[in-house]
């Protein structure tokens, strides 16, 4: 990823945007900080917070005219908060922290002109940077003066400008104001500044013409971004629009104080200063699901007592954007939200010595784009850490753990003892390729010959079936390169099969399919048995209603949404749908890959998605989401359980629902499955491994282990017939139990088994292990 | 090279059973991402058969593995 990618990424999250009342505030006080610690009664250290930021905080917090509630996002849930009044509450209420100790004494002078408040915050924020400053005032406070003592205490502001002066400046009564004086000051100084909201009320005829400067309406032409005037060191500013606005003061005092350190250092007074001053901030903050809440009264007129203040700041929003994280455990878990991931992304994939500390937040993404439906940027993590993932495997820094599970699992199911790919009996050609997907021939093999049998029975002109993978496990794993040959090999079967239709009952297999085969058609099996086949006589409805969930790989797929609901609706099923649902539904935990590189995380993701809903019973439409929700409490139907009950479970209490299929059999099912269809619908007969005759006996704690472990029946078994056949095993003569081990990878798997007397060719499996490390002599 | 005495007593009286030899503690190298760890661990004195208990593999060794992967 290149430092162009990731600032592409960083400018679609928002989160760390300013919120709207401090980009709306002239000088960006903290109000989030200030009503954060105001509604916890924290007022010392929300007083903190604006001495940050204000210039003579124990006057500006009594007297700011707030522009910052214009912008509040809480008028639109109730009314803005009452920031002004807030401020007025926290300064009244705290205690005066001092002067802030100002940064070490430099050598420039700086002539202050006019003791209004644009002058007062630009001798502040000058003695605060280390200049001399020399303020020529006759009345401190200049304009300020207008307001009534209750409104501004004048203590309050002696006691701000005996702060001033302790931090070193230097307040001297005013002369008239001639072309002398400014030459004499601008000699004796670095700059000078014309604070209009004393001098102009003081001398209404004040005549700057005189002063040689440019004019424009009478007053000295500045440029609006610097304050600087047509003279190099002079500056103006305190002019009034309307009203008088304290914070503008301070705003023409902060960014003359700007200007003066940009004109010392010989640096542009005008570049990149566009965000001084109020602008729009691009933070978007949701007030979906936010009680509307009025502003707290006052009981009495001269302000918020403390404990309404504290009720006032609890209404603030705290505005930010966490629509993703929100939603998302995933995006939770690792603490931070979208631009943070990016960055720590981006570092992980430029390390070059050192622990690559993200590569599991990398592989734990489900790439359901849940983040990018509700973001408003479209920001998406799949993106993202797709574009990793793929840059590990490349740079050859993928863990090989991550993803090694889920990749030998579709090299079974795309091998030749999984796989199968063969036209309906007695044609040469089909119109419609029956598709089931690799999930749902590991979970439910016979629903698979079910819906086969079926299809066959009512569609026309042929119809075909393939065992396979589409994909999508390399595709999540960043393995691009396995992809492109299995695309390649499948299309040669479509082409070869006369080009049918794909009739596919996996939405992960459409997903993919549309992007590595734009060419072939394809529709859902809910769409062919809503619109052209009808439903098979036996579908029947349960009594119960279920809670909906849709796959995260429909997002994109309305159409496989909506004929599931046909058919739920003709069959007279009742459900409901969770807040989150259709496109905006969640993954199971299996999407991305996420079990495999994360177990832990995909349990919580789908404890997370089944409690979405009261209702006990989940129904779903994809293999791989059934079984993954089915680890929990809730009992979980898939729609093929309805649709086509079969005569599995006639006698059976909850003839809709089962528990999922651990990881372990899933493969065991598929080799069954198309041997099973070989035999029963085109008489074919397949050689089968010496191994697979072998049978293994586990006690459901032993299955649970081996399952949690990905250990494979397969590889238990192979172990096992190697061990018996070649002596290769440790035997432990106190209890006769047999250890031994086999290799058919990167992964070494340890067996501890004894034979059956009374069963020859069972063994009963007491443990099973695995580890990657190799012996040396291997 | 690390050793493990509680492993080498659980697995005491052990046997390869086609040398028919009690399995000795024994030094063993194991590897993995080009990095090399010696252990002692329980072998067959004649064939040189090893055991990696189930305690190793899912506990030290799960463990240096994961590190190793994030390097």
């Amino acid at each position: 990823m290149d430092q162009k990618t990731l600032r592409e990424f960083e400018w679609r999250c928002i989160q760390e945007e300013p919120p709207f009342c401090q980009t709306a505030c002239p000088i960006h006080v903290d109000v989030r900080g200030l009503t954060r610690h105001m509604s916890r009664g924290e007022v010392q250290a929300a007083r903190k917070v604006l001495a940050r930021i204000m210039p003579l905080p124990g006057v500006l917090g009594l007297i700011c005219d707030h522009p910052c509630e214009r912008k509040c996002r809480r008028a639109d849930v109730g009314q803005a908060i009452r920031i002004g009044e807030l401020e007025r509450a926290c300064i009244r209420n705290s205690q005066d922290i001092g002067g802030i100790p100002p940064l070490p004494r430099r050598e420039e002078q700086v002539s202050v002109l006019g003791g209004g408040f644009s002058s007062l915050s630009l001798a502040w924020d000058l003695a605060r940077k280390g200049f001399g400053v020399d303020l020529f005032a006759d009345r401190i406070g200049g304009s300020l003066l207008v307001l009534p003592e209750e409104r501004l205490p004048r203590q309050a502001l002696e006691a701000e400008m005996t702060k001033m002066i302790g931090m070193g400046v230097s307040v001297h009564g005013i002369r008239a104001l001639t072309a002398d004086l400014l030459d004499t000051l601008l000699a004796e100084s670095s700059a000078v500044y014309l604070g209009l909201d004393d001098l102009l009320p003081n001398e209404p005829l004040l005549d700057f013409s005189i002063l040689g400067l440019e004019l424009e309406l009478g007053l000295p032409r500045v440029d609006l971004v610097s304050l600087a005037t047509s003279r190099r060191g002079v500056y103006c500013g305190g002019w009034q629009e309307r009203e008088l606005s304290p914070v503008n003061m301070a705003l023409h005092g902060r960014k003359v104080a700007l200007s003066i350190e940009r004109q010392i250092q010989g640096a542009s007074l005008t570049a990149a200063r566009e965000k001084e001053g109020p602008y729009l901030t691009r933070q978007d903050t949701s007030i979906e699901g936010v009680t509307v809440r009025p502003a707290v009264p006052m009981a009495v007129s001269t302000g918020y007592l403390p404990d309404e203040a504290r009720a006032e700041a609890v209404r603030c929003l705290q505005c930010d954007c966490m629509r993703c994280v929100d939603v998302c455990p995933y995006l939770e878990r690792y603490k931070a939200w979208p631009k943070r991931y990016a960055r720590e992304i981006y570092n992980n994939l430029s390390v070059v010595h050192g622990q690559r500390q993200s590569n599991t937040m990398i592989n734990s993404c489900s790439w359901c784009r849940l983040c990018e439906y509700v973001c408003p940027h479209d920001f998406s993590m799949a993106e993202l850490t797709g574009l990793a993932r793929r840059e590990m495997v490349t740079a050859k820094k993928m863990p090989p753990s991550a993803h090694d599970f889920a990749l030998r699992d579709y090299a079974f199911s795309t091998s030749s003892r999984a796989s199968l790919a063969r036209l309906e009996p007695g044609k040469d050609a089909c119109n419609h390729l029956f598709f089931p997907g690799c999930q749902l021939s590991g979970s439910s093999p016979r629903h698979v010959k079910m819906v086969y049998d079926f299809l066959r029975s009512r569609l026309d002109g042929g119809v075909g079936l393939m065992l396979d993978c589409c994909g999508a496990p390399p595709r999540w794993a960043g393995r691009e390169d396995l992809l492109t040959p299995n695309a390649e090999r499948i299309r040669e079967t479509w082409d070869s099969f006369g080009r049918p239709r794909l009739v596919l009952a996996c939405s992960t297999c459409a997903m993919i399919f549309a992007d590595i085969l734009p060419q072939v058609e394809s529709i859902s099996l809910w769409q062919v048995l809503d619109e052209e086949t009808g439903l098979p006589e036996e579908a029947r409805a349960d009594k119960d209603i279920f809670f909906l969930h849709d796959p995260c790989t429909t997002r994109d797929l309305p159409a496989f949404r909506e004929s599931v609901r046909n058919l739920l609706a003709r069959v007279g099923l009742k459900i409901e749908e969770p807040s989150l649902t259709a496109e905006l539904t969640e993954c199971c935990g299996y999407g991305g890959l996420m079990d495999c590189a994360n177990p832990e995380m995909a349990r919580e993701q789908a404890a997370r998605r089944a409690a979405r809903s009261e209702k006990a019973r989940i129904l779903v439409y994809c293999a791989i989401c059934r079984d993954e929700l089915a680890r929990g409490d809730k009992k979980v139907a898939h729609l093929l359980d309805v649709l086509f009950p079969g005569s599995q479970y006639p006698q059976s209490t909850e003839p809709l629902v089962r528990t999922g299929r651990g990881m372990a059999d899933r493969q065991e099912n598929r080799a069954r499955l198309r041997a099973a269809l070989l035999d029963q619908i085109w008489s074919e007969d397949m050689a089968r491994e010496p191994w697979e005759t072998l049978r293994l006996a586990l006690d459901p704690e032993t299955q649970e282990l081996v399952d949690k472990r990905r250990i494979l029946s397969d590889d238990l078994r192979r172990a096992i017939y190697h061990a018996e056949e070649h002596g290769n095993r440790l035997v432990d003569p106190a209890t006769g139990r047999y250890v031994c081990m086999h290799k058919p990878g990167a992964v070494t798997y340890w067996v501890e088994y004894t034979s059956l007397p009374d069963d020859p060719g069972c063994f009963r499996v007491h443990r099973a292990w695995s580890h990657r490390m190799q012996l040396e002599a291997d | 090279m690390q050793r493990f005495p509680e492993l080498i007593e659980k697995y005491a009286g052990w046997r390869c059973e086609r040398c028919n030899e009690v399995l000795v503690p024994g030094p063993v190298r194991l590897e993995y991402l080009n990095v090399t760890f010696d252990v002692e661990l329980p072998v067959c004195p004649k064939c040189a058969q090893t055991l990696i208990p189930e305690e190793l593999a899912t506990g030290k060794m799960l463990e240096v593995e994961r590190i190793l992967e994030d390097k």
